[in-house]
């Protein structure tokens, strides 16, 4: 006999909160961020983390670049969403500039201080130990030593561009996020601004900028984030894009010394959905588009080992930055 | 830091010609004065000297030059560089909001009574004929230091606020102050212009029935302080709450 009393049943418990959120991991973190002016969605929902290196972020006039640059620089609020910097809440976080340095588009210098009043300027606003030193780092990385002691107004755009940059890079920000860093500059002021963003990235900086110029993209940043319509269309290396776009065959160029003979052998592959030949300077080339980037990669070394032929050229004829952001952009 | 901001403001709110402008417009006021030293000085009693000090610097500094100058160098102050972008430079920099608000009202405010109490007390100086007469030039002199400070404190916060801060401060001036608050007695105790008058009789011996202090010691007091406070809190919140792009 058992002479217990059952047991009591569990209290009512209300339903147990969602986990918290895991701690965000990247130098720049974005959960569903979006932003809206008024009925115009501007940024639509971005999750995304920024790491280490060069970032940078591609799209059209008016696609949300600037919109979401600003956000994660703490002087836009998102609508939506929620934005860390290195761990921290961006928006109203003044505190947040001691690691983060902007560059906006505007050309927002004070035109009566000279390059050197406005890095330094931004030396003592940092509060840095020591101003002129640092100030001086800044001047030099941006190599405007020459014109540093004149004032900006008399600048080029190239110039104040670049006298902005100081500003931004004089108390070594871990994260720099630049809007349209190219835009005014002149060719060699462009490789320059290239190299100098480079060897910050190498240094394990996070350089996040944004251009709607592909060459520029396409030659600095390790990393593309696609930006279209206010949503992240595609982020990562954009071959690596290019190859997860399976709705599209790839097109490879391949020049041999019988270019015929290796047709022959394609053309009843089942990864291959077409064939054309061209002449150039160089002579007669192939084209091949596959509807298989892995299984014709595979097949193409036996084919041109039964064949015989000598190999001069194969590389991959669709998959620069151009053509993914066209095939994006376009759908 | 601090230095620094103050420097970059002082810079920004008397350059582009504004100081050489405000100055030459203040000059006006002490030209009058000269003149009528010159010329009708001698026909008029100490009494009537002071009287005429009072509703010259009154008519043109108090009602007129004053708030205009505030209203020039307060919406330079920060709302200048919000139009041209170089507010972000300032922004982006880990400084507490308020400090920022603090020195550029503080800086705008000194720059403002810069130009226009020397003028003031000239004006009455030389118009009076005597430096202590009836308190006529020391009580001017501080009733155009309180307007300066009160009037540009409200025009920065209002410029960190809208970028429609000059038409809003003219309509503040030309038709709330000069027409409204004196069509409605109640509507005095909102007044800057009038916070001025207090402040000026303060020392001042009733000389001149335009300038009659409309409000007692403690409202213009009280009424001053809240001014100062508010407008601070106010332009603060703007600032924390500034966003990019929002305005140009």
């Amino acid at each position: 006999m058992n002479l217990l009393p059952p047991p009591a049943a569990p209290p009512p418990t209300a339903p147990l909160p969602p986990p918290p959120a895991p701690p965000p991991t990247g130098a720049v973190s974005m959960r569903s961020v979006s932003r809206w002016y008024g009925d115009v969605v501007a940024v639509n929902d971005i999750s995304y983390e920024f790491q280490p290196g060069i970032t940078g972020l591609l799209g059209p006039n008016g696609a949300g670049k600037s919109t979401l640059l600003h956000m994660m620089s703490g002087m836009l609020k998102p609508s939506a969403g929620e934005l860390y910097v290195r761990g921290e809440a961006a928006w109203r976080n003044p505190a947040m500039f001691r690691h983060v340095g902007l560059v906006p588009e505007r050309e927002s210098v004070y035109p009566f201080l000279t390059a050197w009043e406005y890095t330094l300027a931004s030396a003592r606003l940092h509060g840095l130990d020591d101003p002129e030193r640092a100030a001086t780092e800044a001047i030099d990385m941006v190599e405007l030593g020459d014109a540093m002691h004149r004032k900006m107004g008399g600048y080029s755009k190239g110039m104040r561009q670049r006298a902005k940059i100081a500003a931004a890079l004089v108390h070594q920000p871990d994260v720099l996020v630049l809007d349209e860093p190219f835009n005014g500059t002149d060719p060699r002021q462009r490789l320059q601004l290239a190299d100098m963003l480079k060897r910050l990235g190498a240094s394990g900086r996070t350089i996040i900028f944004s251009s709607h110029i592909l060459e520029d993209v396409e030659g600095l940043a390790d990393v593309v984030a696609v930006i279209i319509g206010g949503r992240l269309a595609a982020s990562g290396d954009f071959r690596k894009i290019r190859r997860l776009m399976t709705d599209r065959p790839h097109s490879f160029t391949i020049r041999s010394s019988d270019n015929r003979a290796v047709a022959a052998e394609l053309v009843s592959r089942p990864e291959v959905a077409g064939l054309s030949f061209y002449a150039d300077s160089h002579g007669e080339a192939m084209v091949v588009q596959t509807s298989d980037f892995g299984d014709f990669t595979e097949a193409i070394a036996p084919v041109l080992v039964r064949t015989g032929v000598d190999l001069h050229e194969l590389r991959p004829a669709d998959d620069s930055l151009e053509n993914v952001f066209s095939y994006l952009v376009n759908g | 830091m601090m230095s620094v901001l103050a420097n970059l403001t002082a810079r920004g709110v008397l350059g582009r010609k504004r100081a050489l402008l405000i100055s030459m417009a203040m000059l006006l006021p002490v030209g009058i004065a000269t003149i009528y030293a010159f010329t009708e000085a001698g026909n008029d009693s100490p009494f009537e000297r002071a009287e005429l000090a009072v509703d010259i610097v009154n008519g043109l500094i108090i009602t007129l030059l004053l708030p205009l100058v505030a209203l020039v160098l307060g919406t330079a102050a920060i709302g200048g560089e919000i139009e041209d972008g170089t507010a972000v430079f300032l922004l982006t920099k880990p400084i507490d909001r308020r400090k920022i608000m603090i020195v550029k009202m503080a800086v705008a405010a000194a720059c403002t009574a810069a130009m226009t109490v020397p003028s003031t007390a000239a004006t009455a100086w030389i118009i009076s004929g005597s430096p202590t007469r009836g308190g006529v030039v020391a009580g001017l002199a501080i009733g155009a230091f309180a307007g300066a400070a009160l009037y540009t404190v409200v025009f920065v916060a209002l410029s960190a606020r809208t970028h429609r801060a000059l038409v809003i401060g003219l309509i503040y001036v030309f038709v709330w102050e000069a027409i409204l608050a004196n069509l409605f007695s109640g509507l005095r105790w909102i007044s800057i212009r009038e916070y001025s008058i207090g402040w000026a009789h303060l020392v001042m011996d009733k000389v001149a029935s335009s300038f009659t202090a409309h409000l007692g010691v403690g409202i213009t007091v009280v009424g001053s302080l809240v001014v100062l406070v508010a407008s601070f809190l106010l332009g603060s919140r703007a600032l924390e709450q500034f966003e990019i792009g929002e305005r140009a």
